[in-house]
Formats: C-alpha cells, sequence, structure tokens
C-alpha cells in the first residue's frame, strides 16, 4: 500500500527524512533493530555518505547542465553506498564503478547512442547496489550496451524519448486500468504503426504469461481508439510498476545474447546519469557543445530526466530504508468519504441479497 | 475407486478408440456442411439434435421424422446409411452404460427403472439404434456399473419400505409428482431453493415423519440416481464426439461472480475467456472442471455441470463468457447435498400404509399435468416449441 505523505515542499521534506541517518544516534537505532552491530567507522561511512549526497543534490539543483549529471551521479552514488551500508550492516568494498563509457565512431551521433561496457561483478559499485535492491543480475556477460536501452526503460520520460529519437515504442507499457460493473481490465491503446511493436515489447515483460491472460484488442468508440486488453490471472503476481504519477505500466526487458534483462527502474537512472556524467567529466568535447547549443531537441529529454531523477531516486532509496512505498505530494488532505449513493436499481439488488442470504440462514438453522 | 472415476477411465478408453475418432470427425463434419444458403442444413439439425447429454438420440429422431421438420427447416437432409450407423454405435455406447446400471431392477421395479432412465421423458426411437455396437466392450462397462449399484444412493433406495410402495403407485400419480420435482428443480435458478425441497425439509421436522416426506424423498433419489446418470451420459458424449473435458482453470477464469450453497447445490458463477465463445456451441449440460486458485487461501478442484452460459461480445471489455455451473460429486450427482441428507435419514416404515393415505399424501403435490403452452419448449427434449413437435400431434403428447 502507498502512504502518501502532504507536503508543500516534497523534495525538501523527503531530504528532511534522508538526513535522519547523518546523525550517528538514528544510524545506530537502525542498525540495533536490524540486529547489526554498529561500529565507529561504519556509522561514520553512513553518516558521511548521506550528507555529502545531501549536498550533492543541492549543487545539482542550481548547476547548468554542464556539470548538473556529473553531481546527480555522484550524490546517488553516495546515497546508494550509504544506504547499501546500512541496509547490509557492513561497508561495501568497492573498487571501481563497475562501467566504462564507449563512445561510438563517427560525427553527429545521438548522446542516447554512447556505449557502455559492465564489468567486475564483485567489486564493482554498479553491481554491489544491484545486490543491495535484491537484484543479482551480472551486467558483465552482455557485452556493450547503450544509453537508449535505459533512457528508452523509464516510464516518466517514455513520450520524449519516442517522439526525440523517433522511436514507436520504448521498453515501458503505459497501462489504463478500467474498473466497471463489467470487471477489471488493463488496457494499452496501440495505432497501426506500433501494433507488432507492441506485441513484441509484451513478450519480453518478465513472468507477463504466469501473470497475464492471452491478450485480446478492443475498440473504444468514445475516443476512437484501439487497444489491447490484458487481464491479470486469478490470484497472479503483481508485475506492474508505478510511475511517478502513479500510473501502472509493465516493463519490458531488454535482449542481450539471447537474454530478455529486466533492470529495476533505480537503475536505469542511475546508469543514465553515469553515462552523462562521464561525458561531462571525460568529453567536455562532446558533452559542452551539447549543453549549448543542441539542435535535435535531445537536450530538453535529457533536462526532464534530470529532473525526475533528482525527484525521484531519493524517494526510491528511502522507501528501501524504511521497507515502505511512500509518496511525498503537495496535494492537500482530503478526508475519504464513504457515504455512498446508490441509484434504485442497487437498493432493489441489496434488498434481494438480503432476502436471500436470510432464506438461506433459515434453512440451515432447519437441518 | 468410485462411479466418477469409473466413468472417467470409460472416457479415456474410447478417446484412445479409433472408432471413436470416425464419429466425431462425421460430427464435426455434419455443423459445417454449406449447401449455399445463409443457414448451412447441417445447423438445422443441430437445433432439433440439441440434448444437453446425448446429440445422438437427436439426431437419430430428427433423421427418422424429417418429413415433420421439413416446412421448418427446408433444407435439413437425411442422414447416409454409413451416417446413422456411426451415430447409432454413439448412442448405443453410452445406453448400454444405463441399461447395465439398471438390469438388476427393470423387472422388478420397471416403473422406476424408467424413471431413472435420463431418456425417461424422450419419444422412442427404432430399437435397431439401441441395439447397434458399441464402441466399448462388456469387462470396459462392469467396474463403472460396479460402483453404480454400491453407491450408497443406490443402496439406500433399494433397501428402503417405500420403494414396493412408489412402484405400485398409479402412472399418473408417480409421472406428475416426478414431472413436478422436475419442473421444479431445473426451472427454479440454482441461487434459489425450490418449493418443494422447501416443503421436505420443514417435513422432516416433524414427529413422526409423515409418509407423504417419506415418499417425497424416496422419489428425490430416484431423481437423484437420473441425474448421476445423465452427467456420466454427458461425459461419454463429450469423449465419443472428441470433445475436451472444458477445463476452467487461472489461465482462463477472469474472476468468480458468485461462489455459494444451498441445500440443494454448490455453486459457481464466473466469468471466463478464450474457450467458451463459439457461438456455434451450447455448454449447457456440459461437465467442466474448475481447478483453479482464486486466492492464495483457497483452491477449488470441482467438477461442474454447466447451468447457464452467456456469451459477451464487447469491444470494451473484451469478449467473455458468463457461466453458471453446479457442483456434482463423487456420484457426478449435481443434487448431492440433498440426497446426503436424505442418506442420513431414518424413515419411518409405511409399507402398512394404506393406498387411500398415499392417494392423500401424492396429492398434497402437484397432480393436475402441468398446462403446457404452445410457445414453452417441447417437453420431449426435441427442442422445438410444443407447436411444432408434440403439439401438432397432441394426441400422442409428452408423458410428462
Amino acid at each position: 500500500m502507498i502512504e502518501t505523505i502532504f507536503t508543500e515542499n516534497p523534495e525538501d521534506d523527503l531530504w528532511r527524512e534522508l538526513l535522519q541517518y547523518s546523525y550517528k544516534a538514528n544510524v545506530t537505532k537502525y542498525l540495533n533493530e536490524h540486529s547489526f552491530s554498529p561500529n565507529e567507522t561504519l556509522i561514520n561511512s553512513i553518516t558521511g555518505s548521506i550528507l555529502q549526497a545531501h549536498e550533492y543534490y543541492s549543487a545539482c539543483k542550481h548547476a547548468n547542465l554542464q556539470i548538473s549529471p556529473l553531481l546527480l551521479y555522484y550524490g546517488t552514488t553516495n546515497l546508494l553506498f550509504g544506504a547499501t551500508a546500512l541496509t547490509s550492516g557492513s561497508i561495501p568494498v568497492i573498487k571501481s564503478h563497475g562501467m566504462n563509457p564507449d563512445l561510438p565512431t563517427g560525427k553527429n551521433y545521438y548522446i542516447a547512442e554512447t556505449n557502455i561496457v559492465f564489468s567486475d561483478s564483485e567489486r564493482g559499485g554498479i553491481h554491489n547496489f544491484l545486490k543491495s535492491f535484491d537484484c543479482n543480475e551480472d551486467l558483465t556477460k552482455y557485452g556493450t550496451w547503450q544509453l537508449k536501452d535505459f533512457i528508452s526503460s523509464i516510464a516518466e520520460i517514455n513520450n520524449d524519448y519516442q517522439r526525440c529519437y523517433s522511436e514507436k515504442i520504448g521498453n515501458v507499457l503505459m497501462l489504463d486500468v478500467i474498473k466497471s460493473q463489467s470487471g477489471y481490465v488493463e488496457r494499452i491503446y496501440y495505432t497501426n504503426d506500433n501494433y507488432s511493436s507492441i506485441l513484441e515489447a509484451i513478450r519480453r515483460v518478465e513472468n507477463f504469461n504466469s501473470s497475464y491472460l492471452k491478450p485480446s484488442s478492443g475498440h473504444d468508440h468514445a475516443t476512437d481508439q484501439d487497444f489491447i486488453i490484458l487481464r491479470p490471472k486469478l490470484n497472479s503476481v503483481n508485475i506492474k510498476k508505478k510511475s511517478f504519477f502513479g500510473q501502472p505500466y509493465l516493463q519490458a526487458g531488454i535482449i542481450k545474447n539471447g537474454h530478455t534483462i529486466s533492470i529495476p527502474p533505480l537503475f536505469n537512472m542511475y546508469i543514465s546519469l553515469f553515462i552523462m556524467g562521464s561525458l561531462c567529466r571525460y568529453h567536455p568535447e562532446i558533452w559542452g557543445p551539447f549543453a549549448l547549443t543542441d539542435e535535435t531537441g535531445e537536450r530538453l529529454l535529457v533536462e526532464k530526466l534530470m529532473y525526475y531523477a533528482r525527484r525521484m531516486l531519493p524517494n526510491i532509496i528511502l522507501n528501501k530504508l524504511y521497507s515502505k512505498d511512500m509518496t511525498y505530494v503537495t496535494q492537500r488532505y482530503i478526508e475519504k468519504e464513504t457515504i455512498k449513493f446508490v441509484n434504485e436499481h442497487e437498493v432493489k439488488e441489496l434488498i434481494s441479497q438480503e432476502l436471500y442470504l436470510r432464506n438461506q440462514h433459515n434453512f440451515i438453522d432447519k437441518l | 475407486m468410485s462411479f466418477r472415476t469409473e466413468i472417467f477411465n470409460l472416457c479415456k478408453i474410447i478417446q484412445q478408440n479409433p472408432e471413436s475418432k470416425q464419429i466425431s470427425n462425421f460430427i464435426k463434419s455434419l455443423s459445417i456442411t454449406v449447401v449455399g444458403n445463409d443457414s448451412p442444413s447441417a445447423n438445422n439439425f443441430h437445433q432439433i439434435a440439441k440434448h444437453s447429454h446425448n446429440q445422438f438420440y437427436g439426431y437419430l429422431y430428427a433423421n427418422d421424422n424429417i418429413k415433420d421438420y421439413l416446412d421448418i427447416f427446408p433444407d435439413i437432409r437425411s442422414l447416409a446409411t454409413d451416417e446413422i450407423q456411426l451415430i447409432a454405435i454413439g448412442h448405443s455406447t453410452i445406453v448400454k452404460l444405463i441399461h447395465g446400471c439398471l438390469n438388476d431392477i427393470s423387472s422388478k421395479y420397471p416403473k422406476i427403472c424408467k424413471a431413472m432412465n435420463p431418456y425417461w421423458n424422450y419419444k422412442p426411437i427404432a430399437q435397431k439404434y439401441e441395439k447397434a455396437n458399441t464402441i466399448l466392450n462388456d469387462d470396459d462397462y462392469h467396474k463403472a456399473i460396479s460402483e453404480f449399484k454400491s453407491s450408497a444412493l443406490y443402496q439406500k433406495l433399494f433397501t428402503s419400505t417405500t420403494i414396493e410402495l412408489i412402484e405400485k403407485l398409479p402412472d399418473n400419480d408417480f409421472y406428475n409428482i416426478l414431472g413436478s420435482i422436475d419442473k421444479e428443480i431445473n426451472t427454479c435458478p440454482v441461487s434459489q431453493i425450490p418449493k418443494i425441497i422447501d416443503d421436505y425439509y420443514t417435513g422432516l421436522h416433524s414427529n413422526p415423519i409423515s409418509p407423504h416426506i417419506t415418499i417425497l424423498a424416496t422419489i428425490l433419489m430416484i431423481t437423484a440416481i437420473r441425474k448421476s446418470l445423465t452427467s456420466a451420459c454427458s461425459l461419454l458424449f463429450t469423449a465419443l464426439v472428441g470433445n475436451d473435458l472444458i477445463v476452467l482453470n487461472n489461465d482462463n477464469i477472469i474472476s468468480f461472480d458468485n461462489i455459494s450453497k444451498n441445500l440443494l447445490y454448490s455453486h459457481y458463477s464466473l466469468t471466463t475467456t478464450d474457450i467458451l465463445l463459439n457461438p456455434a456451441t451450447n455448454t449447457v449440460g456440459d461437465i467442466a472442471l474448475i481447478d483453479c486458485t482464486p486466492s492464495s487461501n483457497l483452491h477449488l478442484h470441482e467438477f461442474g455441470i454447466i447451468y447457464s452460459h452467456t456469451a459477451n461480445f464487447t469491444r470494451d471489455m473484451g469478449d467473455t463468457s458468463n457461466l453458471t455451473l453446479v457442483a456434482v460429486d463423487e456420484l457426478l450427482n449435481p443434487i448431492f447435498t440433498l440426497t446426503n441428507n436424505i442418506i442420513s435419514q431414518t424413515f419411518p416404515d409405511i409399507k402398512t400404509t394404506t393406498p387411500q393415505q398415499i392417494h392423500a399424501s401424492t396429492n398434497i403435490a402437484q397432480t393436475k399435468k402441468p398446462k403446457i403452452s404452445r410457445n414453452d419448449m417441447c417437453p420431449c427434449g426435441s427442442g422445438l416449441k410444443y407447436k411444432f413437435c408434440c403439439g401438432k400431434t397432441n394426441n400422442k403428447g409428452s408423458q410428462e
């Protein structure tokens, strides 16, 4: 269940919660509650990481696109380092980022076509952090990836991704949930152009066949749109993810070396930040002109990604620490109204049901 | 082992027999013959032959009486000799089970034996069809018949003090009560209790239990045994025509609309997709298996008879079927909740009850022949309206 925190300034309040763990007493309490043995080095490591993360995030908020991805990447790395130490009760042993960027050859390519190769599944930072978030995938086995693979898997910039790169779909299938008296269904809207791409993406969703019935098609007469109908199986595992705005979606895996790999949303953003940060740091000849004079519109997508990463990554990490699903919103609290106005038909149905149940009880009592 | 288990064994034997493949291929081809008009002629056969548990009977009856239906279904065709033979084999395979189950009582209690036959209300067809070869041999039937005869319900009925009285009841009284019970149970919604059952339960609390209640209990047992044989025939028919048992599980059930239990039925109402949407098929009367896990702490494994089937073709929510099923127990008996109650009761000995008392008690049930409207479905089970069937030659009438 999602716990909603009502606040005038969600970002500040979120960090106020995280900064609790920049205090030794709170860190000690957390470690004791989770049956870990606190020691001075561990506590200092955690508190220092959280404090530094906050500084990087604060700086990033006001920094230019020239350096903001780098700042955000470092801030998130600190945050992940501190969270991993807190949840595992020990300082992670990390020797490198665990990933290396690799520029494509030739000129005039999109930033999203920057390549990345993963290394050191034991001591690389990315793999350590993946494991702390219950993902044991060894990304070193799959060869070269592109930034595009990760950007296309981020729900919040899905539409921007498709527009910017003229792609039919990304690796995200946004769902429209319909609940009516006829039942509960989830819809994916499609056009003639992207229908087959959507079906192909559905096949790449992990555990789709065990969670959903075979998709069928339908038509919305009100909007004259076609859609794919998805029905969850009885008692199935919920494989839907929730976007920042609360809309559910299915994440299609990425096929590498014949394997379908699904990476958690947090790390799609984190790896994207690493690639962009690396370009900032080591290839200013590419990043500088991109940040100043991009003509393709890709810069807008990157800025949007930066905004959501800054807003979402601390929230996801805080949820991990609290083992809860919390969201910070600016909406004012609204009382829950349980009074329901029913129509005549519903009243008659209720009366019939009650009479039947009373009748049945009478028979059973007689036995 | 149980009667149900043995029936499923028979179904497996049938499915492995090459002769049943011939029958199923023919039946399936009959449904798609097109003679260049809007309604394929074979569909007319379907309409006439539509019985929930033995369409072979329907095909044979329709073939023998084609001239009576030509004005209603002008494109109907007569079956060729080899086609008739195939259908007769299928029919005979089913009826041989019934005859085997009822042979012990047919000479001693012919009226009761007839009332326990699933086709008791049907118009007769040519005897040669009933004597055709069968796919199964005598040994195959033996275990199923033994289980049937050793069942608690069968034993209770034939060791009761009332069976001889029932056999001696005037025909009109007996068939009226039987018809009344059938009509009440068949027309009452599965979520409700028929009035006749209500009266029966009320009567159980009187002390002593009246002859009327005792007789009613006996006739209910006869009805239950017939329903048990009907379910068995439905399964054998499914196997003979090559249809698979309808399986409803997590892969095709969308939701349970209602799970409830009353004194007659355990009742399931659910929404499903995929397998039941062919408008040319009618699944009412078919036996289905519900094998699913609706929630983490409930697993269902129930055999049920499909009581109603509504197909919803909607582009908004997708195509679905709404099904209502009643559970059948080990004996394939859909009213086992009631019969288990009867089996556990000790009824008084009413051998010394006078014929006047019997007559008076049976008058409490409906003694008048229920009036059949011209537009009602014909009670002989042909699937036609009464005015096109037995109502045409109303001197014959039905046996209800």
